[in-house]
């Protein structure tokens, strides 16, 4: 094997967590998500040679996924649309785990609610970055980053209540 | 749900998905490079045995007619044209799978809206409506005068042939024009798609 794969596969392994977590927003079930891996991966890979000119991993993996999953999500128009989340972590008692799995389906409902580019902007807040490094990855400018992050958080509070109350109506 | 709880939660959501072992995402890497190679190979296969079948047969036909003039003028201009297309759709091709994922989510969109307008407003449209009868009325001259033994003249001044002639083109320009609009709509839906995701990322 070549050293370039191999390079790029200690990075792979290494930040896989951001794919997992673009797929998450983006895809609403595992079929979806595993085809949406494999499709961001080959992506990174082929946009490999630009990384070792410059910026960060981390911003540099976020753009390549966001990229490559708004494309696809673009392309296929029969996604289904049943909400699947990872199972929850085995070390944790069984009540606060079925907790935890319903806050986590309730967030991702409404964040799945959001619009495609709102997903990104909402993702990368969610995931700590700052609003220099969501400006250069969306290509937005900071201050429009700032209304949209505050808006989409609005947004999120507003559907978690919808669905907390649909869920004690029910 | 307060604000800060969003964080805390995408935490415990954003964390459960299992770490994909090195082993495997090498597997993932490589069936992928070989798929899409695969896919690409096939549509150049494909594309490139039609081209090359084409200007076989016209080399081959024009050695043998190679006194009638008009015969060999109707085989190169076909020839000509048919590399020029191949040539064509396989730059259109690669362009497109040059799509740089690395850019800024904007300017990706702005990226490919502009790449796709071009090729469904400009000259390159009127280029791909037009040699369609062009193509295909040098295809059916060629193959026409070469069989039926007479010279290229005998053949448009011969009602019979005209006939046949109109009545291939009746036939095969709609099936042509049927899978060129295909094509059409399929790049319309991308851009209308790539203009809606554009507005979302830049409305106010």
């Amino acid at each position: 094997m070549n050293r370039d794969k191999e390079e790029f596969l200690d990075i792979l392994e290494r930040y896989q967590g951001i794919l997992h977590k673009v797929n998450l927003v983006y895809f609403r079930n595992s079929a979806d998500r595993e085809d949406n891996f494999q499709e961001m991966v080959y992506q990174l890979y082929r946009s490999y040679p630009e990384l070792k000119k410059k910026e960060s991993i981390g911003s540099w993996f976020y753009k390549v996924a966001i990229n490559t999953s708004i494309t696809k999500l673009k392309k296929d128009s029969q996604l289904k649309y049943k909400e699947e989340i990872p199972e929850p972590a085995f070390d944790t008692d069984m009540e606060k785990k079925m907790e935890e799995a319903e806050s986590s389906l309730l967030l991702l409902k409404a964040i799945h609610e959001l619009n495609d580019t709102n997903k990104a902007i909402i993702l990368l807040y969610l995931e700590e970055k700052s609003y220099d490094e969501i400006a250069e990855i969306t290509g937005l400018s900071k201050n429009n980053v700032g209304v949209r992050i505050n808006r989409a958080k609005k947004n999120i509070e507003r559907k978690t209540k919808i669905f907390e109350r649909w869920k004690e109506m029910n | 749900m307060e604000r800060d709880e969003l964080k805390e939660l995408w935490k415990n959501t954003g964390d459960k998905t299992p770490e994909v072992s090195r082993n495997k995402l090498e597997q993932i890497l490589e069936s992928k490079a070989k798929s899409t190679m695969n896919r690409f190979l096939m549509v150049f296969g494909i594309a490139g045995i039609i081209s090359l079948s084409v200007i076989t047969f016209v080399i081959i036909t024009a050695l043998y007619r190679k006194e009638d003039i008009l015969y060999v003028i109707n085989s190169t201009v076909l020839g000509i044209l048919t590399i020029a297309s191949l040539v064509s759709a396989l730059w259109s091709l690669r362009r497109l799978s040059e799509t740089k994922y690395s850019l800024p989510l904007k300017q990706l969109l702005e990226k490919n809206i502009k790449m796709i307008s071009r090729s469904l407003n400009g000259w390159h449209r009127a280029v791909s409506i037009l040699i369609i009868p062009v193509l295909f009325i040098l295809l059916m001259m060629s193959i026409n005068v070469y069989f039926s033994g007479m010279s290229y003249l005998d053949v448009i001044s011969s009602g019979e042939s005209v006939t046949a002639l109109i009545a291939g083109l009746l036939v095969g320009l709609p099936i042509s024009y049927y899978v060129e609009n295909q094509f059409y709509r399929y790049h319309v839906k991308n851009l209308n798609e790539f203009k809606r995701l554009y507005k979302h990322l830049t409305e106010h």
